[in-house]
């Protein structure tokens, strides 16, 4: 016949147990929850296939964006010109302004009425290139950002 | 009775003894699978000093990881990423090496302007007078071509950006509840792909642009990839053309039009194809390695 003592000893075996399985089972990885995949909340990548995954969004910032990096928090999230469009090389142009100098060419005849002959002066010449892509290389990819 | 209060006590010392135990084996560093081959990572994990006693708190990415963050700092166990401030990470291409780099670092906000020289030729048509040529009057000019050679006015490629915070991992990975996610792309500060990524092969030696709504994914457009070499990074030019106009204004000579002094420039407007010389547009880069999750 068991004594008190060991009955008890029985009874508190299996709670020890449980204990032990619940705090280890309380101890999982560092972040988020049960299907975190452990990157840090607020991560902007870049992912191939088209879609986020669970637990990420899309970067609405990015969308039709370059993306410059920087090391000083303060100048995140500035953005300059207006996104791209679907597979859009955009385009640019310059004016310029610039001189022609037509030299003299001397002839036996004083200043009259026939004015056929231009002038031998400085002429301004003005205007504007045509439109022309960077040149540069793109691939357009989903971004997400880790929620 | 003196039984059940002797195991009770038992029992209450017992129990947090075990919690804190439980709790204490979580979090561990592992040098796991997505552990890098090289980098500058060199503790494993940081110790939190805010929670229990062997706590280690860390995210899933490898050291040596080059991320962005929409947020106020970089994480813990990163650091910023001072070598690509200021500009476009562009992956490279198979085993061109990285940390080349092209153009001065924007400042914040900056729209770069770039500049082009410019040329033209007009060929003027002639015109002659009943008259001798030579002679005093130097009003008109002569017939032929003349050059034009100037410079353009600055302008933008127009090309949109964000300015995000990028920041270098530099700690061991602590690896999450769920695998990260295949068909991640990060940038690493390193020379090849940690263990269980691939170098990324659609983004080789081109600019990355965010997916626009709606659009079909992983596209390539624009020019050739880059190709950088050991004899330096790929600068991309690009040129313009166009039709100038040349307006003449006259010079009249009391002479009638006619044999044979001849060979002076005719007074109209002349057109000529305008072509500038090839420019960069000057947009800063640093070619890094840039790997996918397998």
């Amino acid at each position: 016949m068991p004594s008190a003592r060991h009955r008890h000893l029985g009874r508190g075996l299996p709670l020890l147990a449980l204990l032990v399985l619940a705090g280890l089972a309380h101890a999982g990885p560092a972040q988020g929850g049960p299907t975190d995949d452990g990157v840090p909340s607020g991560t902007m990548a870049f992912f191939s296939g088209g879609a986020c995954p669970a637990g990420w969004a899309t970067a609405t910032v990015v969308q039709g964006r370059l993306v410059v990096a920087v090391a000083d928090p303060g100048n995140s999230g500035v953005t300059v010109g207006t996104p791209l469009g679907d597979q859009e090389d955009r385009q640019h142009q310059h004016t310029y302004t610039g001189k022609v100098t037509l030299g003299s060419d001397n002839i036996a005849g004083a200043d009259g009425s026939n004015d056929n002959g231009a002038a031998a002066q400085a002429y301004t010449v003005t205007g504007t290139t045509g439109m022309g892509s960077s040149s540069l290389p793109f691939v357009q990819v989903q971004p997400c950002v880790k929620m | 009775m003196r039984e059940n209060v002797r195991y009770a006590g038992w029992l209450a010392v017992l129990l947090p003894l075990l919690a804190l135990a439980g709790c204490a084996a979580g979090s561990p560093v592992v040098p796991g699978s997505d552990g890098g081959t090289g980098g500058s990572a060199s503790d494993g994990g940081v110790m939190d000093a805010g929670s229990d006693a062997g706590t280690v708190v860390g995210d899933a990415l490898p050291p040596s990881a080059v991320s962005f963050f929409l947020g106020v700092g970089c994480p813990k166990g990163w650091v910023p990423f001072m070598t690509g401030d200021g500009r476009f990470l562009v992956p490279t291409v198979a085993t061109s090496p990285a940390g080349l780099t092209t153009g001065t670092p924007l400042a914040s906000g900056e729209d770069r302007q770039h500049v082009h020289g410019v040329s033209a030729t007009f060929n003027l048509g002639s015109t002659s007078y009943v008259g001798v040529s030579g002679g005093g009057n130097g009003g008109v000019t002569s017939a032929g071509n003349v050059g034009m050679m100037t410079m353009s006015d600055p302008a933008s490629t127009g090309l949109p950006y964000v300015q995000l915070l990028a920041c270098r991992k530099n700690t061991m990975p602590v690896p999450g509840s769920a695998p990260l996610p295949k068909g991640l792309q990060m940038f690493f500060d390193m020379a090849a792909c940690p263990t269980g990524w691939l170098q990324t092969s659609a983004t080789q030696g081109r600019f990355i642009v965010g997916l626009p709504q709606g659009a079909p994914q992983d596209v390539t457009f624009g020019g050739s990839a880059l190709s950088s070499t050991d004899a330096g990074p790929d600068v991309r030019t690009h040129t313009h053309t166009n039709t100038a106009t040349l307006n003449t204004t006259s010079h009249g000579i009391a002479l009638a039009s006619g044999c044979c002094g001849g060979g002076y420039g005719a007074n109209g407007t002349y057109m000529s194809t305008m072509d500038t010389a090839a420019a960069d547009t000057g947009l800063p880069t640093l070619q890094i390695l840039h790997c996918e999750k397998q």
